[in-house]
């Protein structure tokens, strides 16, 4: 199995985070994790990222443990965290970059801007682009590092409504061409069942996983799904488990 | 009637950013005006307050005759020469210090205290040791500049790399930088903004410090210059040289901003 978290607590000081989690996510899989704030959730994602330690348990990526942050488990962030100093095309490449000036291979840093949809904008730089784009952007520094898994910390959350919905189209349209494993943290319902093959509900205080199951939805995915059988139940499910937390 | 009124408003308004310029004009035209008024008035003895014209011809001399054997030319040749070189000397060292200082921690409390002790203490109690310790020539007069100008480039230097965004920090942690290239290749950049906020302070600091420098047995200079004029009482030379210096360091740190601009062109645009 690649991901397993086994048994995993976070305390801070005397304060229980996250409860003894145990999940097991396989490749190819796109998993959403769903929670209100305090759940825990963006915890349990930075100790996959190897940002956090956990207090107790312990969590493997094909049998190794996680001990520290690694390019083969690359974060996109809430904020696109761009270099102003850099252009496009150098922002996405920063990875690659670390691992040696020499040898980017620079046809697979613009295949992936062609993938986004960002070709001619090259040589702009962040602060030119507007926040799609820049989320784009992180997206696509992140994608050519082929991390085993990519983590994805509510990367659309600070985006306008209008702008979410079409990048949530567009990560959708994305995987399901590239089919790479990740795992989604949002605290907005749709999306997670939107976009997830799997959803994981949280609930907070101490958090703790409240609900798993498959999101049997077809592919490709589109907003009509939203009225279907299948999308209401695991909503109706989802909606009584965040309800049902003090705030 | 109204109608119009109103639309001339607009266009005042449309114009006031082009305006700015000609605001600077008309501020310095009515203080100008108000000088020569009281110099006129007699407001003032004319010792003290000499009138606009006279100042003028202050600089007329000083750009041709010159005051005191030589021409403003050489003075301003000196005190540039004199603040650039502590200035740069201070950016050198003060720099790479400043960061090391941030990244190190023994290096921190090691510098630190002695950061703190220098900063309070004027320019001008350096002099007697200076002169002690490297005599009446130039190296003392760069030397008072860089010790005065240092501090401000050290602390703005810390204070920029403290102030790097943690995200960028995350980021390039999780994309597999190691340390060493997490501080070249984020802290760094992120720095800039700050470093050269710390340089445009820095160069005011340098210019204050240089009469402080010219007290120190000099003949030639700005400061040595308005210092040579005030014991005479020639004070329309003295309000020319101080026009001087103003205007050198504005240019000066005009400059800088230039260089701003090209270095670091994202500055304020995130």
């Amino acid at each position: 199995m690649p991901i397993e978290i086994a048994r995993v607590t976070k305390s801070f000081k005397d304060v229980r985070a996250l409860d003894e989690i145990s999940l097991t996510v396989e490749d190819g899989s796109f998993v959403t994790i769903l929670g209100g704030s305090g759940c825990g959730k963006s915890t349990l994602l930075n100790m996959l990222a190897g940002l956090e330690a956990p207090s107790t348990g312990r969590i493997t990526l094909d049998g190794q443990e996680i001990t520290g942050p690694g390019p083969e488990r690359v974060v996109v962030f809430q904020k696109a965290g761009l270099y102003p100093w850099l252009s496009l095309r150098d922002n996405i490449a920063f990875g690659l970059r670390l691992r040696g000036r020499s040898n980017i291979p620079w046809r697979e840093v613009d295949r992936v801007i062609e993938l986004i949809g960002l070709k001619g904008f090259e040589n702009h730089r962040p602060y030119e682009l507007s926040g799609g784009m820049q989320q784009r952007v992180a997206i696509a520094r992140a994608l050519v590092m082929h991390p085993r898994v990519l983590l994805m910390d509510e990367p659309f959350g600070a985006l306008d409504a209008q702008t979410r919905e079409t990048m949530q189209a567009f990560l959708t349209e994305l995987w399901e061409r590239i089919r790479a494993t990740v795992i989604f943290v949002t605290h907005d319902i749709d999306e997670a069942i939107m976009l997830g093959t799997r959803l994981v509900v949280m609930g907070a205080r101490p958090g703790r996983v409240c609900l798993d199951a498959p999101v049997k939805l077809g592919r490709p995915r589109g907003w009509d799904m939203t009225a279907s059988p299948e999308f209401l139940e695991l909503k109706r499910a989802a909606r009584r488990i965040l309800a049902g937390q003090p705030h | 009637m109204a109608k119009t009124e109103r639309e001339s408003v607009f266009a005042l308004g449309a114009r006031l950013p082009h305006a700015s310029g000609l605001t600077t004009i008309i501020v310095l035209a009515v203080a100008l005006a108000l000088w020569e008024a009281a110099s006129l008035l007699r407001l003032f003895p004319p010792v003290a307050l000499p009138s606009p014209g006279a100042v003028w011809q202050a600089f007329v001399i000083l750009f041709t005759i010159g005051y005191g054997g030589h021409t403003i030319w050489l003075d301003i040749g000196a005190s540039a020469l004199r603040v650039a070189i502590g200035f740069l000397g201070a950016v050198a060292i003060g720099v790479p210090l400043g960061l090391m200082m941030a990244r190190v921690d023994l290096v921190f409390r090691i510098i630190d205290p002695f950061l703190q002790f220098i900063r309070p203490v004027p320019p001008l109690a350096y002099i007697p040791l200076l002169v002690v310790w490297f005599g009446i020539g130039e190296l003392p007069k760069v030397l008072l500049i860089l010790v005065g100008t240092i501090p401000v480039i050290i602390i703005g230097t810390i204070s920029g790399v403290k102030a790097t965004p943690p995200l960028r920090l995350a980021v390039a942690r999780t994309l597999g930088a190691t340390p060493r290239q997490i501080f070249n290749l984020v802290v760094l950049p992120s720095a800039l903004p700050e470093i050269f906020t710390a340089m445009r302070v820095g160069i005011g600091v340098a210019w204050s410090c240089l009469v402080a420098a010219e007290l120190i047995a000099a003949d030639q200079g700005l400061g040595w210059l308005v210092q040579y004029a005030g014991q005479a009482l020639q004070v329309a030379v003295v309000i020319a040289g101080i026009i001087v210096i103003g205007s050198l360091g504005y240019a000066m740190e005009l400059v800088i901003r230039l260089v701003e601009a090209r270095i670091v062109p994202w500055r304020g645009r995130e």
